[in-house]
């Protein structure tokens, strides 16, 4: 639920066509997660950890960098959380303060591990559904569809692609499924699975997106930290209350610490994999909370570049791809060495 | 699983609920001992109501703040309550930039400035005659959070800011209650004013081929004073017209009427008609106007069509006996629909030649509808000169002869 | 006479012998009743059997005989025969009458003693429906249930506990309805109840969680037959514990905790009103209090501004901020619920209304707290009372929840949020998570009721389908 934050698709969009590239973005999102469906849908019973045996140096390099992917992903939420908190809504909060709060409620949501994670999650996507459908409902009174007719600025078909890969990107989830493989019940349909939460996805991008823009005009919003947010705050409850947008946090807020809890976990698994052992949950995860609460301090000067959210993008394309190259890699790799494996033996 | 195992783990998950229990003693105590809340009391807050902003001529931002004061205001309990009335009291702070200016407010009174509340914001004409003092306060008004996008938008002429806060304020007690409380009611019953949030001004100030327009308020000598000796009203006629963020000029009561209609503002509106033959007052209702824009040889024609209806308030014919009650009913509608037709063409023609500014937002219409063309042909120029109202058609028919027996007639 | 002699002095060690099976105490009576040609020795516990029916029954038949008696067929009664003396004791200890007769133990089941009669409970009052509720004795209760349920599925076994009180539990289910593995799991974790005694179905709950620390067990209670029989239909178990009117049920999701029996009997419309109302009174009564703290501190944009205007006037001259007075509140919330719980009923009103009316008044008048504060306390007190099953949760993160938003403001909430649900959805009961609705027929019946027509008994989902655990 990045989009909820920071709105990229708003924020990478300026000028492009938003509703073409809602579609194109969602398109691309299931070009990238289809090799990695793929493959979880074929290795069913085992996580990564069990696929990678024999696991080689260039996938521990591969992996060790996809680790510094997700660190990164980390820091990059909780500098977006802070920023936005001490922005908006409790400035008076000291900033490990709030670091420290998101920071041991995602580890305390990813400790009780993946089955309370999915659960939890089902919970709170509700919760956000209901919130959104609700500031979309009463927003209905000011909305001016003027605002959202087509600006073609830059609307040609390479800035429309490249403004939807990085959307994309952004948005993968299907990287859980590779690395909790052996977690899922054997008689769920991942694809099924995986359609569903497309839709959700879909539903919660256009029911965002499009009033935002509605309300906030396509050159106003882009500006903002948070145009979700800003968008929330003009919603009126027919008297009753000023403003109710502190449902859009709480609905939102719990999501992106399951966001940090599900990417901690999933580097848990990555340390597992290039160990080779299993380690207990709480030790990892908590490394991993002191690494980005260092880093936190140590790249205090390039937040700006860091926190770019096109940098972010780029950065989560480079380590995606490098994902799934592995996977396949692996996948080629090991269908081989079953084939030679099977003629080695009608030899003999 | 066997039953060692089930009591081992409800041992290990006792543990683990201590260590969280320990986790949460240790964040409360570090929020103590750090101080670590950034909260407010409310007895600690100082609500504004309204604000005014001004820039002399040496640079120097002035920001007059209204703030509501209540330390009469009881504790809840009705008995007390019912004897309150609220009251306020201006401060005014200097700066050479807004923030600054209201700094000082904040640093001369005891409690936490508290903007979120405030219903009305009025700029000088001569601040907005400044693009750069516009351009500031935009950006101010975006970056700061305590100051948000909800509250009203006006101009108001340099010379009335004393008589400001010694106006009639109707049933209220305070200016910014009291211009909420009559935009509100003006906003569904007359088309003779522009009410603007900030928000619409920032977002409208940003657009590409559409300039910006805020509300106007003016002061006038009132007949009478009222029981506090008031003298003065405030007028809210008219608007004020911006180009590239910077105010150009008042436009009056009929061209704030012909703003709404041409942009679909209107939810209801007198038009008062008075020649030879009648005289007659008709709500105008349910308008819905329709702007085409297109690119002919190099110039932006526009072609207008304007629908509504109308509802009698008051009627009266001088030569009735000639008239039969159809002919009178074409006749009355022509006419309504020649005032509005001439009103609405003035309108235009002033904006476009007198202000040189496009607040109809023409220009943002042809970027949406052809933008090639747009940018090729009017992005770089002042395309102004270039629109042509090619036709203006209105339409208005007589839904509603008021309550009287239509055979009268 | 030599032979009587030695006789009597035979029969005197062994009233020793059983005295000191059964402890020697005064109540426990044994006696030598003399026959036409031989004496026998009775026991039994004092006011624990029927002594009618022992005289009618047992003693008279045994009298009139003329010749050597055969215990069996001379009494009225079916008879048992103990192996020993120790076993002969044990069962006189759980009521039985007992005959020592030329080296054999006779048992006679003539139990009769004092019990409550059936009444309504106080805790599950309802306007509509059954008014029976369990007793503290089990037989009672199972003739209670079983009298709903004439079925030859419904089987109920019985397990031991208690090292000296050895009290009865009874395990109820309905084969072919309730799962196996559960039923299986819990006899297991009962006979390994290793305790010198249990006299309420509490204590054996909290053998029974995973997670005894929790806030939330996952094992449902209830004190009425009709509840049992449709939480039996449910595929649930039941476990009766003698001496107690609770009742467990197992496994309990948390949702069941917004059900009542009244839900069932009223209007679907209104049935699911109720619940609606429940679920908004459960949210009141946790949230609430935190809310408005972080609300009045960290976001009065929310609040309009004549409220405001309220809160400031009523706050302007109380000495605390705002988290001190709701949490001074409700600290005496907590004191008053415990002293009107403790004392006698008539007292124990007095008191509530010397608390809420008194002190509460007194406490605004005196300008020690706000009006806004009592009132968000006594809505958070009424609502709290709407949900008795969750109080203890509902107590404890309400306090949580204070702290967080006071501390960190609506963020502090969203971490409690997380916290709040990832401890819930940790908890399982018996296999089945507590916040599971992963089968169809659940969603038919949680805080919206399907017609009857449209809803079915459904059987646990083992696991809730998504992932399994790790």
């Amino acid at each position: 639920m990045f989009s909820y934050v920071t709105m990229p698709i708003i924020k990478i969009s300026s000028g492009t066509n938003i509703i073409i590239l809602i579609f194109l973005s969602l398109a691309y999102l299931v070009i990238l997660d289809a090799p990695l469906i793929y493959f979880a849908n074929k290795n069913r019973n085992r996580s990564f950890l069990e696929t990678t045996e024999n696991i080689c140096a260039i996938i521990k390099v591969a992996l060790f960098l996809y680790l510094i992917t997700l660190a990164y992903s980390i820091f990059v939420f909780n500098s977006i959380v802070i920023q936005f908190m001490k922005a908006s809504i409790t400035p008076g909060i000291p900033e490990w303060g709030i670091t420290l709060a998101v920071l041991i409620a995602a580890f305390a949501n990813s400790y009780k591990g993946v089955g309370v994670l999915a659960r939890v999650s089902v919970i709170f996507v509700l919760i956000l559904l209901f919130s959104i459908l609700l500031f979309a409902l009463f927003s209905i009174p000011d909305l001016d569809i003027s605002r959202l007719l087509p600006v073609y600025e830059k609307s040609n078909f390479m800035e429309l692609n490249k403004c939807a890969i990085l959307i994309a990107t952004i948005s993968t989830e299907a990287t859980i499924l590779v690395f909790f493989g052996g977690c899922i019940n054997e008689k769920l349909s991942i694809k099924r699975t995986y359609i569903t939460s497309i839709t959700i996805y879909l539903i919660c991008l256009i029911i965002i997106v499009l009033p935002t823009i509605m309300i906030l005009g396509n050159k106003y919003a882009p500006m903002l930290l948070n145009p979700y947010y800003t968008f929330a705050r003009q919603i009126k409850l027919y008297d009753s209350l000023e403003r109710f947008h502190i449902l859009s946090i709480l609905a939102g807020f719990p999501c992106i610490i399951m966001r940090i809890g599900t990417k901690s976990l999933i580097g848990k698994e990555i340390i597992d994999t290039i160990f080779k052992k299993k380690t207990r949950n709480g030790i990892v995860i908590l490394v991993f909370i002191l690494v980005i609460m260092i880093s936190m301090n140590m790249f205090k000067n390039f937040k700006i570049v860091l926190l770019n959210l096109n940098f972010y993008a780029n950065i989560m394309l480079i380590g995606h791809i490098l994902l799934i190259i592995i996977c396949f890699g692996i996948w080629i790799a090991k269908k081989k060495s079953c084939n030679d494996k099977r003629y080695g033996t009608g030899g003999s | 699983m066997d039953t060692s195992t089930i009591f081992k783990n409800s041992m290990n998950n006792g543990k683990i609920i201590l260590r969280f229990l320990l986790i949460f003693i240790t964040i409360f105590i570090s929020c103590f001992a750090f101080g670590c809340t950034g909260g407010v009391e409310p007895r600690n807050i100082a609500i504004t109501n309204s604000a005014l902003y001004d820039l002399d001529g040496n640079g120097n931002y002035h920001v007059l703040l209204e703030i509501i004061d209540l330390t009469n205001s009881g504790d809840g309990r009705s008995d007390e309550q019912s004897n309150y009335k609220r009251n306020s009291i201006i401060k005014r702070g200097d700066g050479a930039t807004l923030a600054q200016a209201i700094t000082s407010i904040s640093d001369q009174i005891d409690k936490t400035l508290f903007g979120t509340h405030n219903r009305v914001r009025i700029i000088t004409d001569r601040m907005a005659k400044n693009k750069q003092a516009m351009q500031e306060f935009v950006d101010f008004m975006i970056r700061n959070d305590e100051f948000d996008e909800r509250p009203w938008l006006f101009i108001i002429n340099h010379e009335d800011i004393e008589k400001l806060f010694t106006v009639f304020v109707g049933l209220e007690s305070l200016i910014g209650e009291y211009i909420d409380g009559v935009v509100k009611t003006r906003k569904l019953n007359s088309g003779c004013g522009v009410f603007v949030e900030t928000l619409k001004y920032i977002i409208d100030s940003m657009e590409i081929g559409q300039d910006a327009v805020a509300g106007r308020i003016s002061i006038i000598q009132s007949d009478d004073e009222d029981q506090n000796g008031r003298k003065f009203e405030i007028s809210f006629d008219g608007l004020s017209a911006f180009k590239d963020n910077k105010f150009m000029n008042y436009l009056t009561a009929d061209d704030a009427l012909a703003y709404n209609i041409l942009n679909n503002y209107l939810k209801r509106s007198r038009l008062n008609l008075r020649n030879s033959d009648l005289k007659a007052t008709a709500e105008l209702t349910n308008v819905n106007t329709k702007i085409l824009v297109k690119e002919n040889n190099g110039s932006m024609r526009i072609d207008i069509n304007i629908s509504g209806k109308l509802r009698i308030a008051e009627l009266e014919i001088f030569n009735e006996t000639n008239i039969s009650s159809k002919k009178l009913k074409v006749e009355i509608e022509n006419t309504f629909e020649e005032m509005v037709k001439t009103m609405i063409e003035k309108t235009l023609f002033k904006a476009r030649d007198e202000i040189n500014s496009d607040i109809i937002g023409f220009g943002r219409r042809m970027r949406m509808l052809n933008p090639a063309v747009y940018d090729l042909l009017f992005a770089n120029t002042d395309y102004l000169s270039l629109m042509v109202f090619n036709s203006i058609n209105i339409d208005l028919s007589i839904a509603n002869l008021g309550d009287l027996d239509i055979s009268r007639y | 006479m030599i032979n009587g002699a030695s006789n009597n002095i035979a029969l005197d060690k062994k009233i020793d012998e059983i005295r000191k099976a059964l402890g020697d105490s005064f109540d426990v009576v044994t006696e030598t009743v003399s026959l036409v040609h031989d004496q026998i020795i009775t026991a039994y516990i004092d006011g624990f059997i029927d002594r009618d029916l022992m005289n009618r029954d047992i003693i008279t038949p045994l009298k009139n005989v003329i010749f050597e008696p055969i215990i069996e067929s001379n009494t009225n009664c079916i008879t048992k025969k103990a192996l020993d003396v120790y076993e002969f004791a044990n069962e006189i200890l759980t009521g039985q009458f007992g005959i020592y007769y030329k080296n054999e133990y006779f048992l006679f089941d003539i139990r009769k003693w004092e019990k409550r009669a059936i009444q309504t409970p106080d805790a599950e009052n309802v306007t509509r429906g059954p008014k029976e509720g369990f007793t503290e004795d089990l037989i009672t209760n199972t003739v209670l249930i079983r009298r709903r349920l004439k079925s030859p599925e419904f089987i109920i076994d019985q397990v031991k506990i208690g090292n000296k009180t050895k009290t009865l539990i009874g395990i109820g289910y309905i084969k072919g309805l309730a799962d196996c593995d559960v039923v299986s799991q819990i006899k297991l974790k009962l006979q390994l109840i290793d305790v010198d005694g249990v006299t309420e179905s509490g204590k054996i709950e909290q053998y029974l969680e995973r997670k005894p620390l929790g806030l939330v067990s996952g094992i449902g209670l209830t004190q009425k037959p009709d509840i049992a029989v449709t939480r039996l239909l449910e595929g649930k178990v039941l476990i009766l514990c003698d001496g107690t009117p609770h009742v467990l049920t197992i496994p309990e999701l948390f949702i069941d905790n917004f059900k009542t029996a009244e839900d069932y009997y009223h209007r679907v419309f209104f049935g699911t009103f109720l619940r609606l109302m429940r679920v908004i009174g459960f949210l009141i009564s946790i949230f609430l209090p935190g809310l408005a703290v972080a609300i009045t501190t960290y976001n009065m944009e929310m609040l309009p501004v004549s409220y405001l205007e309220t809160i400031i006037g009523a706050v302007a001259n109380t000495p605390f901020p705002q988290v001190i007075e709701i949490l001074f509140l409700i600290i005496m919330l907590e004191l008053l619920k415990e002293s009107g719980t403790r004392l006698p009923k008539t007292i124990g009103s007095a008191v509530s209304i010397v608390g809420a009316l008194i002190i509460g008044d007194a406490a605004v008048r005196a300008g020690i707290v706000s009006a806004p504060s009592v009132m968000i306390v006594a809505l958070t007190a009424v609502s709290s009372f709407i949900i008795p099953n969750l109080n203890e949760f509902t107590t404890i993160f309400r306090f949580v929840f204070l702290g967080l938003g006071a501390f960190l403001g609506i963020l502090g909430i969203g971490i409690g949020v997380v916290f709040m649900v990832t401890q819930l959805a940790s908890i399982d009961s018996f296999g089945v998570p507590i916040l599971s609705l992963k089968s169809k027929n659940i969603w038919r019946d949680t805080i919206f009721r399907v017609p009857f027509k449209k809803q079915k008994y459904y059987e646990f989902a083992k696991q809730d389908g998504y992932i399994n655990d790790i």
